[in-house]
């Protein structure tokens, strides 16, 4: 399906692209959907649901209060970093990524209080932050005096060489 | 930023007065928009703070290799989706007057860039 909007590069969503993603994101779309044990959400990947979504992601330039960011980067600062347009509804705060370069969809899903301000100050979407889902360049290791354990606990992770099994 | 719930408040009332004229805070005011975030983003990591243990347990038990990615992912998942929630729950409340004196903890900074 083709995003043509005017004074906006054209875009293009991807059948099987949103197919893929209609599993995790279909609730943002209002589609169908079960809550999992882990409190995550379940959308059925049917070709039905797939092409719901395209239809809802090919809609939101009409909406009242939507943002568009031709300039944006996703996960700026990590080794998948990219050039993205971003078209992003402001008031449920659910935006659709593109890949600059091809203009073609890549995800689409709701922000948290953080990402929103992130995005509407520097236009970039995720990475940076030093996590487990990707290599941060020039991020400084964690220590075991700064371990996510002791951040998290307030307890100082204890090294191994410290404990006398003996 | 210093958080002030009064002004946290006028602020949430300021943006729902322009919701219901069919208009956006970022795009009618961006500095007041972007002091409602910073506001709105003490609250998210006060509530995801409280969650600490969760998201503990779920890194643990992956590390430790009793669940694979899939089902860290998806834990990941539903706990954002729990504080996405919890977050528009607990701001309603706020603005509706409901909580008095709200401070966020100033360890919850610590989970910040998770």
């Amino acid at each position: 399906m083709k995003l043509n909007h005017e004074g906006h590069s054209e875009l293009n969503i991807g059948f099987w692209q949103s197919k893929f993603k209609v599993g995790d994101y279909g609730a943002v779309h209002e589609l169908e959907y079960t809550v999992k044990d882990n409190g995550g959400t379940k959308t059925k990947k049917t070709n039905k649901n797939a092409l719901e979504m395209m239809r809802f992601i090919v809609d939101m330039p009409n909406r009242e209060n939507v943002q568009w960011f031709d300039d944006g980067m996703y996960q700026a600062g990590t080794d998948r970093e990219f050039e993205a347009i971003y078209i992003y509804d402001l008031d449920k705060r659910i935006i659709a990524v593109f890949k600059k370069s091809t203009g073609s969809f890549v995800s689409i899903r709701q922000l948290d209080a953080k990402e929103d301000a992130e995005l509407k100050v520097t236009g970039n979407l995720g990475g940076g932050k030093g996590w487990f889902s990707g290599q941060v360049k020039n991020f400084s290791p964690v220590t075991p005096m700064n371990s996510f354990e002791s951040d998290v606990t307030d307890i100082t992770t204890i090294d191994n060489s410290q404990i006398d099994n003996s | 930023m210093t958080y002030n719930q009064k002004k946290h408040i006028e602020l949430l009332k300021r943006s729902k007065d322009l919701k219901n004229q069919r208009k956006n805070l970022f795009i009618e005011n961006r500095e007041e928009d972007l002091e409602l975030s910073e506001y709105n983003i003490a609250v998210k990591e006060y509530i995801f703070w409280q969650d600490r243990y969760q998201v503990a347990l779920s890194m643990e038990n992956f590390l430790n290799r009793k669940i694979d990615g899939k089902e860290l992912c998806g834990r990941v998942y539903g706990l954002r989706r729990k504080l996405i929630n919890t977050c528009e729950k607990f701001t309603l409340e706020l603005s509706s007057g409901k909580v008095k004196d709200f401070k966020p903890d100033g360890k919850s900074k610590k989970l910040c860039g998770f």
